[in-house]
């Protein structure tokens, strides 16, 4: 659980619906200083709109925001959105105006003191210094993206909304971005990031929330897993091929696997305590004759974990949407 | 966190240099500008050209006979004037209506534009996000819109009287500079454009069409065409009374359609179901 003192944002039974679509129902989440939250969901699972309601674009019909302490009432109020920085799914940027004068209509707009100074600075800061003069449609998308995060964080925001914010960019510059959002969590910022990227989510969130209209999930990457995995030691065998493993099988169980599946020469073994289990596996392993090659901890890419969450197939329809008790998904408690 | 005011001058500055900026980048912004040039010829052609191409002089029409009767009764500084100069000061009176109207027509695709124009290019999402209050983006949208629209129409009074000044009969141009034009061109004019263009900027944000919007505003031009043709026909006369209460009347209209705008902008709506 979050300590009540370092949570930034705290959103409780929000539900949005637009005529009868309900887009997010009942989303009870909170966002700490310092800490990176990552939203996933298929499209249409109500990121983009959980996002509007927290920066006050959108009043929830039902559930409160609280914002620093201080509850929104019926939305996030204009002196709130000082304090927060959205990043929209697309730049929005003025494409006639330059690159400067975008960010000189923000710093304004934000009453900041000094405007012309903190936008030289964050010109400086991302890069953008020798395109200062330019027009912004004459930028290339990378670099739109990062003049519309330049924006987003020009009035040093408490609360970085960031929708999608690599989409579209090229490995180098999404890295760049990843690592913006690592050093925004380093001064204390709360970063809420909406993104269908796993590995981003994985790489910089320090917890994932699985959204599908409602709240499927909320919790570190590794808690996600072992709630629905459990932990999996792979062991791999030395001089043993194809069903030749299948004999060493009973051997893990016997050695505290829950589970064993085997291929080729490797062991999947489930365990309950990887730390415990597994010296206990390795013993009775090569106590049956076993020649161990490796083991290591086997990690879930967090794609299974996602798609286990929210139905494995998405082209299957709404089979992986929520009933209306939400009770075709797993919840995975946030134990943090 | 500080309470926020409903219209910042700072905010609207802000907007306001932005719109202008991207105003002078645009270059359709050039052809309000001729549109007011060209609609400026429109009455030298009437009351100096005809004459001379016809050989005939207007001041032996019938109509025209009807309105100088008017204009003697109720326009003691153009009574002085005999013939050819009366008539001319007549019909440039006449159109100085045309003075305020063009301006604003020029500018209605402005405003027209205003709100939908940032939806299209997405701009207006992040927008909304700042603390820019609904008043705010309206007021600095009539005023992107006005601004351009005033300076039109200095520029088109500054022109329409050096051209009386050089075309017109002696004495004409003095004739026409009266407290009456002043209130006309420098109070009704400015409130009745900054009306035409809040009517505009309000259906834009109701819109997703600039065109609708636009059509809007020609609804507001409607009762300054009538009395244009109010005066032409000598059935109605601005005296200064007049404009004053007229005047007041549309500052009460204008406070009153730019609460009703606020009232009625649906930031939601916009942002969830225009595309």
């Amino acid at each position: 659980m979050v300590q009540p003192a370092a949570v930034l944002v705290r959103a409780r039974g929000l539900t949005r619906r637009f005529g009868n679509r309900t887009a997010v129902e009942a989303l009870s989440l909170e966002v700490a200083r310092g800490e990176v939250v990552a939203l996933l969901g298929p499209n249409g699972a109500g990121k983009t709109t959980t996002m509007r309601m927290l920066a006050g674009l959108l009043a929830p019909d039902e559930g409160t925001v609280e914002f620093e302490g201080v509850p929104a009432g019926a939305g996030v109020t204009p002196a709130m959105r000082r304090r927060i920085g959205l990043l929209t799914e697309s730049p929005g940027l003025w494409d006639r105006l330059s690159v400067e004068a975008n960010l000189l209509t923000y710093a304004r707009l934000y009453e900041l003191p000094d405007p012309r100074r903190r936008v030289a600075d964050a010109l400086s800061q991302f890069g953008l210094l020798d395109r200062a003069a330019d027009q912004a449609a004459t930028l290339s998308k990378g670099m739109k993206q990062k003049l519309a995060i330049a924006r987003t964080l020009l009035h040093d925001p408490a609360l970085v909304l960031l929708d999608e914010p690599t989409a579209g960019l090229d490995p180098a510059m999404a890295r760049s971005v990843r690592d913006l959002v690592r050093d925004i969590r380093t001064e204390g910022r709360a970063v809420l990031i909406a993104t269908h990227n796993l590995d981003e989510a994985e790489r910089v969130a320090d917890r994932i929330a699985v959204l599908q209209g409602r709240l499927v999930a909320l919790d570190t990457a590794a808690a996600l897993r072992r709630s629905l995995f459990g932990a999996r030691v792979r062991v791999v065998l030395a001089g043993t091929t194809g069903d030749g493993a299948v004999a060493f099988a009973e051997a893990a169980r016997h050695g505290g696997a829950r589970q064993v599946e085997v291929s080729d020469g490797v062991l999947l073994c489930t365990v309950d305590n990887a730390d415990a289990d597994t010296p206990s596996i390795v013993a009775s392993l090569v106590a049956a004759g076993a020649r161990v090659r490796s083991v290591s901890d086997e990690r879930v890419p967090l794609e299974e974990v996602y798609l286990k969450l929210v139905g494995e197939d998405p082209l299957a329809g709404p089979g992986g949407a929520p009933s209306a008790d939400g009770s075709r998904h797993e919840e995975v408690r946030d134990d943090r | 966190m500080t309470a926020d005011a409903l219209v910042s001058p700072t905010r609207v500055l802000a907007l306001l240099r932005k719109e202008s900026q991207d105003l002078l980048r645009s270059r359709a912004a050039v052809l309000p500008g001729l549109m007011t040039l060209l609609a400026l010829a429109v009455p030298f052609v009437i009351a100096i050209g005809v004459p001379i191409i016809t050989g005939e002089p207007l001041s032996s029409d019938d109509d025209v006979k009807k309105g100088l009767d008017l204009a003697r009764h109720y326009w003691p500084d153009a009574a002085s004037l005999s013939g050819e100069a009366l008539v001319q000061a007549f019909f440039f009176q006449q159109f100085l209506m045309m003075v305020l109207l063009v301006p604003v027509t020029g500018s209605m695709a402005l405003a027209a534009h205003s709100i939908i124009g940032e939806k299209q290019a997405r701009t207006l999402e992040p927008l909304l996000a700042t603390p820019l209050t609904t008043a705010d983006l309206l007021v600095t949208k009539v005023l992107a819109a006005l601004l351009p629209a005033l300076v039109m129409e200095a520029v088109a009074t500054g022109l329409y009287f050096a051209g009386m000044a050089l075309l017109g009969e002696r004495g004409v141009a003095a004739a026409l500079a009266t407290p009456r034009t002043a209130l006309l061109l420098f109070v009704l004019g400015p409130l009745f454009t900054f009306i035409a263009l809040l009517v505009v900027v309000i259906a834009s944000s109701r819109t997703n069409d600039a065109r609708g919007a636009q059509q809007f505003g020609t609804f507001v031009v409607i009762p300054i065409v009538a009395v244009m043709i109010a005066q032409g026909t000598g059935a109605f006369w601005l005296t200064v009374p007049v404009v004053l209460a007229a005047a007041g009347a549309l500052a009460v209209i204008a406070v009153v359609l730019l609460w009703f705008g606020v009232a009625i902008f649906e930031r939601e709506r916009i942002l969830t179901r225009w595309k």
